[in-house]
């Protein structure tokens, strides 16, 4: 792995967001972005089994056959994701009780499946363990942002429509705007000096 | 054997020892997660003594043993074996209280569970003579629970343990359907448990030493 590719992974939780880019995972974003410690714990739980099945996947890539992949896959997710259930629902009750029903959606949540058919299934451990580091801290930050977000917007209108599931679409419509904005124009403004010091180069 | 043949088993293989070592795995890591043990505090005393009333304060019915924690000796059966022949009732006996002395002495409070919108609803339903004398939930996180009929548990009240309760058909649509079926659940397996053990958690004590219960048959 060179510098440029590993530059190119461990930005990608920034560069291609799970949300905000890449819009995947979305049914328990805006279900549990409603308060940022729900956020942040289903965050933490989806991280968790995105950074060890993106492992776990790397190891055994080559002893998966083609045609069984996506099962074998969907097995490793669903064991990590039974593993974090029962930890949340030993040790912490109560927030099994706000997030625990979305724990076992995790199973099927498109960005964990989609960075080990299109990343873990293709590459070493390291480059996957990275992947999924990025990936987990991108979609730790981007529903953390939006709980936060939320939980501000219900404290200032009051609760019954920014805690709701269309308040939810909305507020993630609105940050997502801004996000791809900010991020457009910082990339913007690199193409305009990458471009700047090639002329003076030439 | 031809190599289509091959390739067939090979996946099977495969994905078999995949499956094998992840349920390995997850049963080994299960003997190490504690298991949920049923106690008695103050929380649970006080609604106990809501729903069916010792008599005397919450403090002095925890402290004075008025109401006590049965295990599975004092009705004859592992809560765990139960809860497993039941799966089908989707919902749980998590603990079983007894009324040991008091205005209602020799009643039996059953804890259920069961899985609601988002999360496990536990509800506490009194016994007295066979019959429900009160309910109440103990723990919930449901987003619609304020949408339930507001006399949900009083009309549970007088129900006998050998009739089905059927809480959708008696409030209609109320705008929480899955919290109301978890009720639904939690009450109908607290029933299935007082009419099958019932004679083994009322002991003859409670009639013949506290007089109350006596009076009141």
């Amino acid at each position: 792995m060179n510098k440029e590719e590993f530059k190119k992974t461990a930005l990608g939780g920034l560069i291609n967001n799970p949300v905000f880019v890449l819009v995947l995972g979305m049914c328990p974003t805006i279900a549990k972005s409603d308060n940022i410690i729900n956020a942040l714990s289903l965050g933490l739980c989806t991280a968790f089994v995105l950074i060890f099945s993106n492992v776990i996947i790397s190891l055994l890539r080559k002893a998966i056959p083609d045609k069984v992949h996506l099962p074998a896959y969907i097995v490793i997710i669903a064991s990590l994701v039974t593993l974090v259930q029962m930890f949340v629902s030993s040790f912490l009750p109560d927030l099994n009780d706000s997030i625990g029903a979305f724990i076992s959606l995790i199973t099927v949540n498109c960005i964990i499946l989609g960075r080990a058919e299109a990343f873990a299934g293709k590459n070493k451990v390291l480059p996957s363990l990275i992947d999924g580091v990025s990936m987990g801290l991108g979609f730790i930050a981007a529903i953390t942002l939006l709980g936060a977000v939320r939980q501000l917007l219900t404290i200032i209108f009051g609760s019954g429509f920014f805690d709701k599931t269309m308040g939810g679409f909305i507020v993630l419509g609105l940050v997502m705007a801004v996000f791809n904005a900010i991020f457009a124009s910082v990339k913007e403004k690199q193409r305009k000096k990458t471009v700047l010091i090639e002329r003076e180069v030439a | 054997m031809s190599r289509t043949v091959s390739n067939a088993l090979k996946a099977t293989a495969v994905l078999v020892i995949i499956t094998a070592v992840c349920v390995g795995a997850l049963a080994l890591c299960n003997m190490f997660f504690p298991k949920y043990v049923p106690t008695l505090d103050g929380a649970t005393a006080k609604l106990i003594n809501e729903i069916c009333p010792t008599g005397v304060s919450d403090d002095i019915a925890l402290s004075d043993g008025y109401i006590e924690l049965l295990g599975d000796v004092d009705y004859g059966v592992k809560l765990a074996d139960y809860n497993k022949a039941n799966k089908s009732a989707k919902a749980e006996i998590l603990a079983v209280y007894r009324q040991s002395k008091g205005d209602n002495a020799g009643a039996f409070i059953i804890e259920a569970k069961s899985s609601g919108r988002d999360g496990d609803v536990v509800v506490l339903t009194a016994y007295k003579n066979e019959n429900i004398v009160g309910a109440t939930v103990k723990k919930q996180g449901e987003s619609y629970w304020n949408k339930l009929p507001t006399d949900m548990f009083e009309s549970l009240v007088g129900e006998n343990v050998y009739s089905e309760i059927d809480l959708s058909a008696k409030f209609g649509k109320t705008g929480a359907t899955l919290s109301l079926t978890a009720v639904n659940r939690a009450v109908n397996i607290s029933n299935s448990f007082a009419k099958e053990h019932n004679r083994s958690i009322v002991k003859p004590d409670d009639f013949t030493v506290y007089g109350h219960a006596k009076e009141s048959e």
